[in-house]
């Protein structure tokens, strides 16, 4: 028995390897299982919503939290009701996803998801959280330009139509996200929730600057900085002739010689960004690619739940 | 002043140009990886260029130098006068064989002087803390610091006798025993048949520990020993 129960494997999809969850089916099934997971998984959690400042009670549907089931009223009139709140009823969120050369990379093709693929995921599964919140919810996708825009709608189609967008997007060339941050004061005229999914391997003082003027058109900005792991710790030993996809720039090195100056230098960048954002209440996650798909989805809750 | 025992072995320091070669010449084309952040490794690259060209700079000096520190090793260098240090102390007899078979001419060369600048090598090598005898063809061991025994040598003329290698080793094996220094016998003969044919029926000669005794032979007569007075003359 406790074999058995020592051999037990998670089955929650958003727990799993992100390879193994994309290896169930297609984009639709494995955001659903990862999401279905997630939710409840957070009925166990302490962590909170998007959002807490109470507007009403609607009825209670299958999949709300029971944490927002206002039991007072449940006493009172026999019905289940859950509490909603303002920014729940109201909220309006753009995803803004990088599709860029340098997303479609993966540091162990087969063992671990390309960039543009893992935030393909998790764009869909966060997608499907906030429009299971009636959150209305778009997305935009850019590369050296903007590729596609899905104004934010709440209605059930929805996410399908984001699916479609996001099955279809492939890698671009270039990265220009400005121009794409931009867009999205087109398509949030009220105060929203913007998150924008990049490998931040663009020009940060152009984007800070378009996130800033985010921010200060009254958006809630959460940047989910995508990482590979290969990205984070420079593997091999070898002298290597290190080539980027986008811009084509080279570099000459022995990894194993350069490894540590190397992780000094990205942790420095990620302090760097971590530290910009704060300072313009932006929020900033860092998720890598071997991440389970559920805690990425808790990642992207929690900094979007510190957001002023 | 350094000398080598094995000068030609130094030939061998034209390895030392190797690593430069290498690092010059024959570097490959490293193999293309794609990998989107670059700007990391040139960011990396750009903090950290002249430290890493100075450590590469560095490992190929130390790569060098210890290429010729192998050859130089390879060459077995030795210093004259020895030097403070160089070896532990030990006990050393010198056995010249200056019977009347060194005063004939060899090449040019009497014998007596292919024995002669061996033995000021091997007493120039010796220091302070050292413990010399010089034992002759007369058979009297002789003891005194390094010096005194190298004026000896200078003044050493060879004598009219017979040299019973056997005995002389015997003798020599009793001075070493008397002291408490690890000990060599060296032997500086021409190896005459008589002084070797005493030796081999000299059973006493068992006594003498492995490792102990060394032998330095001088040239052998190509042509019928000359009397002494006609090497004199010569």
């Amino acid at each position: 028995m406790s074999n058995a129960a020592t051999r037990h494997r998670p089955q929650r999809p958003d727990l799993l390897d992100p390879v193994e969850v994309s290896r169930l089916g297609g984009l639709e099934v494995v955001t659903q299982g990862i999401v279905e997971g997630f939710i409840a998984g957070l009925h166990r959690s302490p962590r909170k919503g998007f959002s807490v400042e109470f507007a009403e009670h609607r009825m209670y549907q299958p999949g709300d939290e029971l944490r927002y089931v206002d039991w007072k009223l449940l006493g009172r009139t026999d019905r289940l009701h859950v509490k909603q709140f303002e920014e729940e009823t109201n909220l309006r969120a753009m995803l803004v996803l990088d599709a860029s050369r340098s997303m479609d990379w993966s540091g162990a093709p087969g063992a671990r998801l390309s960039k543009l693929d893992y935030a393909r995921r998790l764009a869909a599964a966060l997608a499907l959280v906030l429009l299971r919140q009636r959150d209305a919810t778009g997305l935009i996708c850019f590369d050296e330009t903007v590729r596609s825009v899905t104004p934010p709608r709440a209605r059930q189609t929805q996410w399908r139509d984001l699916l479609a967008v996001l099955g279809a997007i492939e890698a671009g060339q270039g990265t220009a996200a400005e121009p794409a941050l931009r867009r999205v004061v087109d398509q949030l005229r009220r105060r929203g929730l913007v998150v924008f999914i990049s490998d931040l391997l663009l020009d940060q003082e152009l984007a800070l600057t378009a996130l800033r003027f985010l921010r200060h058109r009254g958006h809630q900005v959460l940047v989910l900085h995508v990482m590979d792991p290969a990205e984070v710790e420079l593997e091999g030993a070898a002298e290597a002739r290190f080539q980027d996809p986008e811009s084509g720039a080279a570099v000459t090195l022995r990894p194993d010689v350069w490894s540590a100056a190397y992780r000094r230098t990205v942790l420095d960048t990620i302090a760097r960004w971590r530290l910009a954002c704060r300072r313009h209440g932006i929020a900033y996650e860092r998720v890598t690619t071997d991440l389970p798909f559920g805690t990425a989805l808790r990642q992207a809750l929690v900094g979007s739940t510190h957001l002023a | 002043m350094i000398s080598f025992t094995l000068p030609w072995v130094l030939g061998g320091l034209i390895a030392v140009a190797v690593p430069l070669v290498l690092h010059l010449v024959a570097r490959r084309e490293p193999p293309l990886v794609s990998f989107p952040a670059v700007r990391y490794l040139e960011d990396t690259a750009r903090r950290h260029q002249r430290r890493f060209r100075l450590q590469h700079l560095v490992l190929l000096l130390v790569r060098m130098l210890l290429i010729a520190v192998l050859v130089l090793a390879a060459a077995g260098p030795t210093m004259p006068g020895g030097v403070a240090g160089s070896h532990a102390p030990a006990a050393l007899v010198l056995v010249v064989d200056n019977t009347l078979s060194s005063a004939a001419i060899v090449d040019g060369t009497p014998v007596l002087e292919q024995l002669r600048s061996p033995a000021r090598r091997i007493l120039e090598r010796a220091g302070a803390g050292d413990r010399v005898w010089l034992l002759t063809a007369d058979g009297i061991p002789r003891s005194g610091d390094p010096a005194t025994l190298r004026e000896q040598v200078d003044q050493m003329t060879s004598l009219p006798l017979r040299l019973d290698l056997g005995a002389a080793l015997q003798t020599a094996h009793s001075l070493l025993a008397s002291s408490p220094l690890a000990g060599e016998i060296i032997v500086l003969s021409d190896l005459q048949a008589s002084a070797v044919s005493a030796a081999a029926g000299d059973r006493t000669l068992v006594g003498v520990p492995e490792g102990t005794l060394r032998a330095i032979a001088a040239s052998r007569r190509s042509r019928p020993a000359r009397s002494p007075g006609e090497a004199r003359g010569g």
